[in-house]
């Protein structure tokens, strides 16, 4: 599970943060718990960062996640990861990262 | 279907000529762009008396702020912030203005400058989800947006990096036509598949090089534009529309698809009957998701379209005929004004570069705001050329 914004009025997920529910406009978002299951929808190695300290980290295995929870997040992939794969997504300090799911 | 925007007219076409880098503010660009924009027409700039600017770089000044740089006293001003699509966001509002008589002549500006750090400050500038959710990841910035979109496209489409170069490359032709555009090196299809990696699958020739620079014209009446002895085209259809299809996992239509029936509706025009076109081309793919969404072929297709056309000046499609700003560069939100400012110089005849014959209706649409992983904002709209 990951906590994300979730609309206590008419529970649509939200990120990334928002202040008013886009769905219903209720402004009663908790952070909830919600499935950290999800697909990745696309990928890209990053060889160019536009910043200095990302230098000696490139490239970059990134990719768009649609999380079932129904949000879409850019996040670190394992480096085999593919479009389509089913993956389950880790945040730490607010940044997102993807493994492959499991297959049990 | 929204109203016609009769007896208005777009006129006095103006490119402050671009440079890579520039330590001036933005102030300095837009206001080369009103001094053009005086110095073409024999305008006295008390007569203009509306005034639409679109900058990234203009921060803290506002539209506010710049009449009192610009020593004017405007009934009427408007500030844009759809990037890409501002040069027609900014015409749909100028052209209702004039048509309701809140103003007479109002001058459409864009601009940017471009110090040496100025595309980074720009990134940490450009939205809270920027700054959230995509610049974390590497800081990328839209190379990593797009990359995404371009190898989502090309896995469910089957669209190869060859297509894309295609593109590239007749815009490149275009620009060595065009005396401003920053690149004027012929480009191969070779030079264009080996050259350096950006973000898979983008490389060096998919991306846009950052600028200094302007683009501006007029919006007014017909009755003045000839009165002033001015050369000018009409406005035949525009829309514009933001955040559409929220809940795409991928962004492979843009907001276009929604209201492009409408915008030939109105005009009463097919895509076949259009003679010159441009299309926001920050990156190829984007080109393509516009060529589908307005329905110069289906959805998916825009790789067999590049490959059947010819999209130079003398082709048989002519698109982003001065180079696009993948050639011309890209002059921040000036980039969203230059194929409002092309298409206008080839309706009246007075290319700055390659002319295309006969040009009588041009198409020119816009996109902007990638946010973290769609762009937001997009518009077009169809001019003619006035009688």
């Amino acid at each position: 599970m990951i906590k994300l914004q979730v609309c206590s009025d008419c529970q649509n997920v939200h990120y990334p943060e928002r202040d008013i529910c886009t769905s219903c406009w209720s402004e009663n978002l908790l952070w909830s718990e919600v499935s950290a299951h999800g697909t990745i929808t696309s990928v890209t190695d990053l060889h160019i960062s536009a910043k200095p300290q990302w230098k000696d980290k490139l490239p970059l295995r990134l990719g768009l996640v649609a999380l079932d929870a129904g949000v879409n997040i850019l996040a670190f992939l394992d480096s085999d990861l593919c479009i389509n794969d089913k993956i389950v997504l880790c945040m730490d300090n607010g940044i997102y990262s993807a493994t492959l799911k499991s297959e049990n | 279907m929204s109203a016609p925007y009769d007896n208005v007219v777009l006129t006095a076409p103006v490119t402050v000529p671009y440079e890579r880098y520039s330590e001036r503010r933005a102030n300095y660009w837009l206001g080369r762009a009103l001094g053009m924009l005086a110095k073409t027409t024999g305008l006295d700039k008390k007569h203009i008396d509306g005034l639409s600017v679109s900058s990234f770089t203009l921060v803290p000044d506002s539209v506010a702020s710049l009449t009192q740089h610009f020593g004017m006293t405007p009934r009427w001003i408007c500030q844009e912030h759809t990037g890409g699509a501002s040069g027609i966001t900014a015409l749909r509002k100028a052209a209702r203005a004039v048509q309701m008589g809140d103003a007479d002549i109002i001058a459409c500006i864009s601009g940017d400058t471009n110090p040496k750090d100025g595309f980074t400050n720009i990134l940490d500038n450009f939205s809270t989800d920027m700054s959230q959710a995509a610049l974390p990841y590497g800081a990328g910035g839209p190379n990593t947006s797009f990359a995404l979109i371009t190898k989502a496209y090309m896995e469910i489409y089957g669209a190869r990096r060859e297509d894309f170069g295609k593109l590239a490359i007749s815009q490149r032709d275009n620009a060595r036509t065009t005396p401003h555009a920053l690149m004027q090196k012929p480009l191969s299809l070779d030079a264009y598949m080996d050259a350096r990696i950006i973000s898979d699958p983008i490389h060096l020739y998919d991306c846009v090089m950052p600028c200094a620079g302007a683009e501006g014209y007029l919006v007014m009446s017909e009755d003045r534009a000839r009165e002033l002895g001015l050369a000018y085209v009409y406005i035949r259809s525009a829309i514009e529309r933001h955040n559409a299809y929220a809940n795409d996992p991928v962004q492979l239509r843009t907001g276009l698809a929604m209201d492009a029936d409408m915008l030939w509706q109105t005009a009463g025009l097919t895509p076949r009957d259009i003679d010159v076109v441009q299309t926001y081309d920050d990156y190829p793919v984007i080109s393509f998701l516009q060529l589908e969404d307005l329905g110069f072929c289906k959805k998916g297709e825009a790789n067999i379209f590049v490959r059947d056309h010819d999209f130079t000046i003398q082709g048989d499609f002519p698109h982003n005929t001065s180079g696009g700003q993948l050639s011309a560069g890209q002059a921040g939100a000036a980039g969203g004004f230059l194929g409002i400012v092309e298409t206008i110089r080839q309706l009246t005849g007075t290319a700055l570069g390659g002319q295309v014959a006969n040009a009588r209706l041009g198409l020119v649409s816009g996109f902007g705001i990638i946010n973290y992983d769609k762009g937001l904002s997009c518009a077009a709209t169809i001019l003619e050329r006035g009688q």
